[in-house]
């Protein structure tokens, strides 16, 4: 009985075992559902919400650690109109991470999940790393894109998550004092990531 | 015929945990206090370690698993001048531990030995880390020392680790990319650990 967050470097696997390790342990996992779920809160279209996380910016960084601001959630459920903005959203993902927890027997995929449950008794947390060279194969091969693009996408990724953490003030968000379990995919199939993925849930 | 280097943040169990995965695989243990005694005879005399190894029926591990090392306390309230200031012969640690690792089957705590056997095609590298309370209370309770001793020792043997790296240019020994397991004793109880290990050599 637990919930599993996954916090990864990009093209490390991420979806793929959490896809994997919700199977094998009957857990429902999230990802992108988050979008959808953050736009049906705010009464936006989930392309405006795919908008913020793509452009987090600088006001974001007040922002992610604080658990909830009333006055902006007010404002959300009185007008009739939605609206988003950085600082809504982070409410939000709070808010929502915390409400997908709390169902139980969950895995989440990034988006700030492991600092968002991070005194949450029954979540463990992983982080799964692997070398930049196996992580552009991943997603040459996983998602049908050229070496060049992939390479691109990686990096692009990596400069955007660091750059996101740093707006939070999170500079941390690699090191294994954070998480239960760091795997390594460069060095283990999936397969193997999966079953030890899975060891945290059960006893 | 495997090899488990097992690095650790002082104080994280890694000698405890070693020892169970040891036993769990029916392997050999070696931690680094009984390398480091070897390295400091074999540095006495020139062909040491050829003379044990015959004395020995041609197995170096074989008389290292015999070999009783001074006690921790001992080590730990003994002349500080030869214990934390040693010269470490980094190329007498690196033969020693490539040559136990080619007699297999065995659970290496330390001395660097994960970057020694980073190539090796059956070695298998995990990490352990803990927060410094917990490291400190993991002293106190199992070296029976006062909360004020627990704390200098972790500081020295923090100290005494970064010596080591720093002596084979290596500063990145905490960093997840070199292992395929890192493990967070502070949030995994070591029985977990253990079996976490047992599962990655064992499949």
């Amino acid at each position: 009985m637990a919930v599993i967050t996954i916090s990864r470097q990009f093209g490390a696997g991420g979806k793929t075992l959490g896809e994997m390790a919700a199977k094998k342990l009957g857990y429902a996992f999230y990802d992108d559902q988050i979008i959808q779920m953050l736009a049906s809160e705010a009464r936006v279209s989930r392309q405006w919400v795919e908008s913020v996380e793509k452009e987090a910016g600088g006001t974001l960084q007040k922002y992610i650690a604080m658990a909830g601001r009333k006055s902006f959630i007010e404002r959300i459920s009185t007008a009739s109109r939605g609206y988003i903005d950085e600082e809504i959203y982070v409410d939000l993902l709070h808010r929502i991470v915390r409400q997908i927890a709390e169902k139980d027997r969950v895995i989440i995929l990034g988006r700030g999940s492991q600092y968002i449950l991070q005194d949450m008794k029954d979540a463990r947390h992983v982080l799964l790393v692997a070398d930049r060279v196996d992580r552009i194969h991943f997603i040459v091969t996983h998602y049908g894109v050229s070496r060049q693009k992939a390479r691109w996408i990686v990096d692009r990724q990596e400069k955007r998550r660091m750059a996101l953490y740093r707006r939070f003030g999170k500079t941390d968000y690699d090191q294994p004092s954070l998480y239960h379990l760091v795997l390594n995919t460069s060095k283990m199939s999936l397969a193997q990531a999966c079953a030890h993925m899975c060891m945290l849930a059960v006893g | 015929m495997s090899v488990v280097t097992l690095s650790r943040q002082f104080g994280a169990g890694g000698r405890t945990v070693g020892k169970r995965a040891a036993d769990a695989l029916g392997y050999s243990f070696v931690d680094d206090e009984i390398i480091q005694e070897v390295a400091r005879k074999a540095r006495v005399s020139t062909n040491w370690v050829e003379s044990i190894e015959k004395e020995a029926g041609g197995r170096l591990l074989k008389y290292m698993t015999r070999f009783i090392p001074k006690s921790f306390i001992d080590l730990i309230l003994d002349d500080q001048r030869g214990y934390i200031d040693e010269e470490i012969y980094v190329d007498l640690l690196q033969s020693i531990i490539k040559r136990i690792a080619t007699e297999g089957n065995v659970v290496i705590i330390g001395r660097g030995s994960q970057y020694f056997l980073q190539d090796h095609p059956d070695a298998y590298h995990v990490l352990l880390v803990a927060e410094q309370a917990d490291r400190i209370k993991f002293m106190q309770t199992h070296y029976d020392l006062s909360p004020k001793e627990a704390a200098v020792v972790i500081q020295q043997q923090d100290r005494r680790r970064m010596n080591l790296y720093r002596k084979f240019g290596k500063g990145d020994y905490d960093r997840p990319h070199l292992y395929h397991l890192v493990i967070n004793t502070s949030k995994e109880p070591h029985e977990k650990a253990c079996r976490m290990i047992y599962k990655l050599v064992a499949g």
